[in-house]
């Protein structure tokens, strides 16, 4: 009767070992592989002779191989920890309740055999009854949940160690006390219920973070579509520059026209088709990428297209801007308006020099904004400071020069507005310094 | 006496610069000069410049980029200025982009020397700039330059009185108008304060001091100042004959 016991036993020990790879197997096909299954018979037997000898050896023997498993499929650590412990946990489970059915129908002393074939039987049963329905329930979900999220991965690792550790603990105070077989059923029961708290608890969480990600996801976008905007913006600040030209154009065009000079006028077309003056890509010969970090789009703007025309007529031209510039929105019409009166006159005046260079400088000193203009006029050049403010003098014949004494008037309505002019060495300096306003 | 303090990652380099100035000594020895400290670290220059002890005249020679520092040498000259509004500072650079308008403000050089150049050429320039070191700590000694200084912002500047020909103050606002040979400049401040403090400004007009010292001829008929350099400025009836008695002494 012994030695049946221990065959019997031992075959339990087989199928029950051979049914944690099969769950393995169905989890992971990937390794579902001819020497894997090989391996898996064989260590399902092996482990089964000398758990007749060491008791409890077999599961540390068992979870070795299962890495050995891995020789093939890389998958990361967690995954395998998680997949590990759903199997033992349910062919553990399984096992345990598939021991309390037939102990209820059959007498347990007469029919043992009979309870040992049902209870493999139902174990079997039970287990994989327990993994399709998990798999179920994953496939059902992952629309919803990430399963390849690390930190879900690691909560339901986690989860599922503490149902592990919860069940084996049970066992082995039962097994200690040598009442196994009548608190099997209790085992179950409190393990289905710590299942049931844990299953929502990590239910609970896993929603909460992905709210939380929801959340993260939400800002981002917000921020990729302000970064739209802002392109749009300077799209469309180069459409209204381009716009403005054109309308130029057909001004001419439709004075040419009027004169009934059709040759002229197509001659005239053709020339503005290949003028290089509509060239939307006059931007990139600004080789300073600060120019387009000044907040300001009106400041922005008037240097930016001030200093494109000077380039267009080949005027060297340098920028410097500083960082952490401010300027203010009451100012900053005013600005713009000196800037373009100043730079038109700078583009003007240093034309006359072979080499003409102009250099801009937008500076931030502690309590004062500083835009400078430096333009080199030709040699020997005298320019007597106090008349260029005055109404009507330009030192170039035929113009306009009401520019500085604007700007001077532009400036006296700001009292923050301070205007220096300098001239030496063939050089015009002007020094806008704007106090900033405390 | 005149310090030296050098900074400058290429050690090589700064061996070439104390011979230049070694040889500038040994060429004017009428001139008291030394090197105080001369380094590759920028973290130690900037120690120096903190902690120094004496109130010796400074010439620094300052490399703009240092290739394994985050200071730069503008922060480095920064520091300076912020301690020694008269220290002579040279730049040393390779690069040509260099921010040459911002420099010049915020930091006020004296010169710019470019690697590019040659060892000869920075020779000349050095030698050129210790020249004008010296003549300006001398014209600062000796002279007694009186200076007009005014603030801007956070800034302070200073024009040389001799080169003002006259200040008006602006109808619409408290600023004043200064009209220099150069420079025509406005400002914050009021005519009386300075008409106290400078006593060959003279009052011609409600709004308007001028320097005596610059005016070429008067025309009483029209009632106008004109300038040795050829501009011009309105005068009072009332103040008429006062400024020619002035201008008669």
């Amino acid at each position: 009767m012994i030695y049946l016991n221990n065959i019997a036993y031992q075959s339990i020990d087989f199928i029950t070992n051979l049914l944690f790879f099969i769950l393995v197997f169905i989890i992971i096909p990937q390794i579902r592989i001819k020497s894997n299954v090989i391996l898996a018979i064989v260590a399902s037997i092996t482990f089964s002779f000398i758990d007749l000898y060491h008791d409890n050896m077999s599961i540390l023997l068992l979870i070795i191989s299962y890495f050995f498993l891995f020789r093939h499929y890389k998958l990361k650590l967690i995954n395998k920890i998680l997949f590990l412990l759903t199997s033992i946990f349910i062919v553990a489970f399984s096992q345990s309740l598939a021991w309390v059915i037939p102990s209820k129908l059959f007498d347990i002393h007469s029919q043992m055999i009979l309870i040992l074939l049902c209870s493999v039987i139902l174990t079997y049963v039970l287990s994989l009854s327990f993994l399709y329905l998990g798999i179920f329930i994953v496939n059902r979900w992952r629309k919803f949940i990430n399963f390849n999220d690390p930190i879900i991965i690691t909560v339901l690792t986690s989860a599922m160690l503490i149902l592990f550790i919860g069940f084996l603990s049970f066992t082995t105070i039962s097994r200690i006390l040598k009442i196994q077989l009548a608190y099997i059923r209790i085992n179950v029961i409190l393990t289905v219920i710590i299942f049931i708290f844990i299953f929502l608890g990590t239910l609970y969480y896993i929603a909460g973070y992905l709210k939380q990600k929801r959340a993260i996801r939400e800002l981002e976008k917000i921020k990729e579509n302000s970064l739209y905007i802002k392109e749009l913006e300077d799209n469309f600040n180069d459409m209204r520059k381009f716009k403005h030209d054109y309308k130029n154009l057909l001004l001419s065009l439709s004075v040419l026209l009027n004169n009934d000079d059709d040759t002229n006028a197509r001659e005239k077309i053709k020339d503005l088709l290949h003028d290089s003056t509509i060239n939307t890509n006059d931007i990139s010969k600004l080789n300073n990428p600060r120019l387009f970090k000044i907040k300001d789009e009106l400041v922005r703007g008037i240097i930016i297209s001030k200093i494109i025309t000077a380039n267009n007529l080949n005027i060297t031209t340098t920028t410097e801007i500083d960082t952490d510039l401010s300027i203010s929105r009451n100012d900053s019409v005013s600005i713009t308006r000196i800037l373009g009166i100043l730079f038109d006159n700078a583009i003007e005046a240093c034309q006359k020099n072979s080499d003409p260079t102009i250099r801009f400088a937008l500076i931030n000193v502690e309590n004062a904004t500083e835009y400078i203009i430096v333009n080199n006029t030709s040699p020997n050049t005298k320019i007597d400071l106090n008349k260029i403010f005055m109404n009507g003098f330009s030192t170039k014949e035929n113009h306009n020069g009401i520019g500085l004494a604007n700007v001077q008037e532009l400036v006296d309505k700001k009292p923050n507005f301070f205007l220096h002019t300098k001239f030496e060495n063939d050089e015009f300096t002007v020094i806008l310094t704007i106090e900033k306003e405390n | 006496m005149l310090n030296v303090a050098i900074c400058e990652d290429n050690l090589e380099l700064i061996d070439v610069y104390r011979l230049i100035f070694k040889n500038y000594m040994k060429d004017h020895p009428e001139h008291e000069m030394r090197i105080v400290i001369s380094t590759g670290n920028p973290t130690e220059f900037e120690n120096y410049i903190k902690y120094r002890s004496d109130n010796n005249d400074m010439f620094y020679l300052i490399d703009i980029e240092f290739a394994d520092s985050q200071t730069k040498g503008i922060d480095l000259a920064e520091e300076i200025r912020r301690n020694d509004a008269t220290a002579k500072i040279v730049f040393i650079t390779t690069h040509e982009e260099l921010a040459y308008l911002t420099f010049k403000r915020k930091i006020e050089p004296l010169d710019y020397i470019k690697k590019e150049d040659g060892i000869k050429s920075m020779n000349e320039s050095l030698y050129k700039d210790l020249d004008l070191t010296f003549q300006r700590l001398h014209e600062l000694k000796s002279q007694r330059k009186k200076m007009f200084h005014y603030s801007l912002g956070s800034r302070d500047y200073t024009i040389d009185v001799k080169d003002i020909n006259y200040l008006e103050t602006s109808s619409s606002s408290h600023k004043v108008f200064l009209h220099s040979l150069t420079e025509i400049t406005e400002f914050r401040g009021n005519l009386n304060s300075i008409e106290e403090e400078f006593s060959n400004l003279y009052r011609a007009h409600k709004s308007i001091l001028v320097n005596l010292d610059n005016i070429h001829s008067i025309d009483s008929l029209n009632k106008m100042i004109y300038f040795n350099d050829g501009s011009s400025c309105e005068v009072s009836r009332r103040k008429l004959p006062g400024l020619k008695r002035q201008m008669a002494q």
